[in-house]
């Protein structure tokens, strides 16, 4: 097949696809749900909720520690609940995770603590039930006490540290602790490739660049079902048979620019996107690896039955295997077999481009073979 | 009589096919439930490979970082979601690179002095990108690391120096070391002093049980997909005909959603029947709930499991509602895999099925509670714990009947071109 020919083939199925108004509304809908998402991300959410009451709204730690939560930046949604038993009910009913209630003598049990009498109970902790993310929380609470309590450990274990006699002036001892205090976080962030870690589209975005990638790696095999359908209908009964895996990756190939494209404008409407060439680096290669599997698949199962049945479970597996929501450990050999793996890998680690590069070359190789097992066979039995 | 025949022969087509989609269901799911049976199990041998490694690189002796990662590391072992491990920065970085440890952080030759000398250090945490909901449990983590260091620090320096100021000469020695063993014995004991007393309320799921109800929610979405090769060779010409001849858009939309509607039971029964089997076999303790509802205490494993799929099938059927719906809207194979797909993953993720609600800011939780998937999420999960919300199941039905009468209009549409 020449250039001319196979650029005509291209027009062709690009019109063929935007003739589909449904095709042309789905290409619209990706990025603007995607820029929904990012608005309402805006709005202040936490993976839990946690309602924060005082017993004495006059007392001046509680009401630091509680203000320190309120104003901190933190995964946990923190709400403040004048009346004890209003946040009670609300836990009961589902609409909070957990209840912090201060007491009005908390001054005197962080004393306590500190002194070494561990059994005090410092807040009283109301949980639906004892999760991680709660169990986190109640580390964020004694990070959130965690330098009254060490002040209160200083000014009571120096009594004893001091020559007998020694006048402990409260302001000096205070001067002493400030001089020391450290309020920068002791961590810095980074990606493997050097580059700070973004924040910027939160937890709620986070996952949108997985659902892209799988929305790219359907849309390659939508073009393979499109392509088996149209062999099914004789679409393709005058042309050489040798020229029909050009036909099949072409119907691919348009499928995953036209999301590939809509993709990329949506993470940068998500605010996960990180610099241009590398993403569109990205993305090419993403693209070819897609059609290469793709194809691949389309040798294996070879009808649209089959790979309408088995597409579920690529996309399950997919799920899974990769960082779509979450990064599960293990299964490495699997992992390397779909390439949303690389992709989304490759984001902040430049090996596994390179190793995507030999995933594509690996590929090739797999689909040249399969085409003179599989093809030729057919065409000599033929 | 005609709506009849049409339904039988909208049957014999799916029935055509479904032994295959069938057997290799089954397949497909012997192998995921093989992996995922040899995962668990190797997983369960060690508690240490079921949390998230964090590798360190560099040595902790003598500073308080490794006061700071063992008193994160004390906090109910069984349970919580990290471990460290000291390795080189080749080792951490080839760890980091395939997936093994979630993060390294990167302890630099002169920490402790820095510390000691009250300069300020910093520590570089290398990941890759924030990774969704488990990069910020990490970084969260890391901030109370850095308030349990930064505070012991200040109070142990604080009190070397005025003690030996006021004239303790042993400031620096033991002195310090006994404030140390005070601090860390404090920090050590935090988790008896926020002891959480458990309400056992809310929704009354476990964690288990919420993405029991996801999961199947998500696949029964997913399964649409399977069906594209049925819904794609459907032929507009014999609608019109049959159109013509008494069998209206009405009753062809009813006639093929009512097939579908057998074929996804199908698998779906045969999914759970698997389950329920293999549940029973292995002797299986179901922890679906926050508390256990009172009335499963007479029943087995197996029963429960049918009772509750039993209940679940007028979600089901609306899930496949929707799907048919999409399919109705949408022409052409590329736009009906995208379009059920896209309706799947945004539907679930918007409603929870991926990350718990609570996790989405309020004016999303309140939009998602409208939506018919949120709603089906709740009901599946009322019927989980024996209290069926009768409210979700009529707004169920009227979901479903909602999804149908908008099929029967595109087809009504497409009959009129």
């Amino acid at each position: 097949m020449n250039i001319r020919k196979w650029f005509v083939l291209q027009i062709l199925y690009f019109k063929r696809l935007f003739l589909k108004k449904s095709f042309v509304v789905l290409l619209c809908l990706v990025p603007l749900m995607v820029l929904g998402l990012r608005i309402v991300a805006s709005e202040d959410n936490g993976i839990v909720t946690i309602l924060l009451c005082t017993e004495n709204d006059r007392d001046k730690l509680s009401e630091e520690i509680v203000d320190g939560l309120l104003s901190d930046d933190s995964v946990f949604d923190y709400k403040y609940c004048e009346d004890e038993s209003e946040a009670l009910a609300a836990l009961e009913q589902g609409k909070a995770d957990a209840v912090w209630i201060f007491p009005s003598d908390i001054d005197k049990r962080i004393k306590k603590y500190a002194s070494g009498d561990t059994g005090v109970n410092l807040v009283e902790v109301y949980e639906v039930e004892d999760t991680t993310s709660l169990k986190l929380s109640r580390e964020a609470l004694m990070a959130a006490m965690y330098d009254y309590i060490t002040y209160e450990e200083y000014a009571g274990y120096v009594v004893n540290a001091v020559p007998e006699g020694t006048e402990i002036d409260e302001e000096e001892l205070r001067a002493y602790y400030e001089r020391f205090r450290q309020d920068s976080s002791l961590f810095e962030y980074y990606n493997m490739d050097g580059t700070e870690w973004s924040d910027q589209g939160g937890l709620l975005t986070a996952p949108v660049r997985g659902m892209l990638s799988l929305l790219i790696l359907l849309a390659g095999i939508a073009g393979v079902m499109y392509f088996r359908q149209d062999k099914e209908a004789g679409v393709y009964e005058y042309l050489p048979q040798s020229e029909e895996w050009v036909y099949s990756l072409s119907g691919q190939l348009i499928a995953m620019l036209l999301l590939g494209t809509v993709s990329l404008i949506s993470l940068y409407f998500s605010g996960n996107a990180i610099s241009l060439p590398k993403e569109l680096l990205l993305m090419a290669e993403y693209i070819v690896a897609c059609a290469l599997f793709c194809s691949l698949l389309d040798r294996i199962f070879g009808s649209l039955l089959l790979m309408g049945i088995v597409t579920p479970f690529i996309v399950l597996i997919t799920f899974v295997m990769c960082p779509v929501f979450f990064s599960l450990g293990g299964f490495l050999p699997v992992k390397c077999m779909l390439p949303t793996f690389y992709y989304l890998y490759g984001i902040h680690d430049i090996n596994w481009i390179a190793y995507g590069g030999i995933y594509i070359a690996v590929a090739v190789v797999l689909n040249v073979a399969a085409e003179l097992i599989f093809n030729k066979g057919i065409r000599k039995n033929g | 009589m005609r709506f009849l025949s049409y339904f039988k022969t909208q049957l014999k087509r799916y029935v055509k096919g479904l032994p295959l989609i069938l057997s290799i269901t089954v397949l497909l799911l012997g192998a995921i439930a093989l992996i995922a049976y040899s995962y668990m199990k190797e997983r369960s041998e060690s508690v240490e490979q079921n949390k998230a490694k964090i590798g360190v690189v560099g040595d902790l002796d003598g500073s308080y970082l490794g006061i700071g990662i063992s008193a994160i590391e004390s906090l109910d072992a069984s349970q919580y979601t990290v471990s460290f491990v000291e390795m080189t920065e080749d080792e951490a970085q080839k760890a980091l690179s395939i997936g093994d440890i979630a993060v390294y952080i990167i302890v630099p030759d002169n920490f402790v002095d820095d510390v000691a000398q009250g300069r300020e250090v910093t520590l570089r945490m290398v990941g890759r990108g924030t990774q969704g909901i488990g990069g910020i449990i990490i970084t969260e983590l890391a901030d109370v690391i850095s308030v349990y260091i930064n505070s012991s620090e200040t109070a142990i320096y604080a009190m070397q120096d005025y003690a030996w100021d006021k004239g303790n000469t042993d400031a620096y020695g033991s002195t310090a070391d006994q404030f140390f063993m005070l601090e860390a014995n404090n920090l050590f004991a935090r988790d008896s002093a926020l002891e959480p007393i458990l309400v056992g309320v809310g929704n009354g799921s476990s964690m288990i049980g919420y993405y029991a109800c996801g999961i199947f929610l998500l696949f029964t979405m997913l399964m649409g997909i399977g069906f594209c090769s049925i819904f794609v060779r459907r032929k507009q010409d014999v609608s019109k005909v049959l159109n013509s001849q008494g069998v209206h858009a009405w009753k062809q939309v009813a006639a093929e959603y009512l097939c579908y509607l057998l074929a996804t039971l199908a698998i779906v029964t045969l999914i759970v029947g698997a389950i329920s089997i293999a549940a029973n076999v292995l002797d299986v303790k179901l922890t679906l709930w926050a508390k256990a509802p009172r009335e499963i205490r007479w029943l087995s494993t197996a029963q429960i499991i049918w009772q509750i799929y039993l209940k679940w099938l007028p979600a089901v059927a609306m899930v496949s509602a929707l799907q048919f719906m999409v399919y109705e809207l949408t022409d052409g194979i590329v736009s009906s895999v995208l379009g059920q797909f896209l309706t799947a993953i945004a539907l679930g993720y918007v409603c929870g099925l991926f990350y718990p609600i609570s996790f989405f800011p309020n004016v999303l939780q309140k939009i998602a509670g409208v939506l018919p998937v949120k709603i089906a999420m709740d009901y599946c999960q009322s019927t989980m714990r024996w209290d069926t919300d009768i409210l979700r199941l009529v707004a169920v039905i009227v979901y479903a009947a909602l999804f149908l009468a908008l099929a029967i209009l595109a087809r009504r549409i497409k009959l009129k071109r």
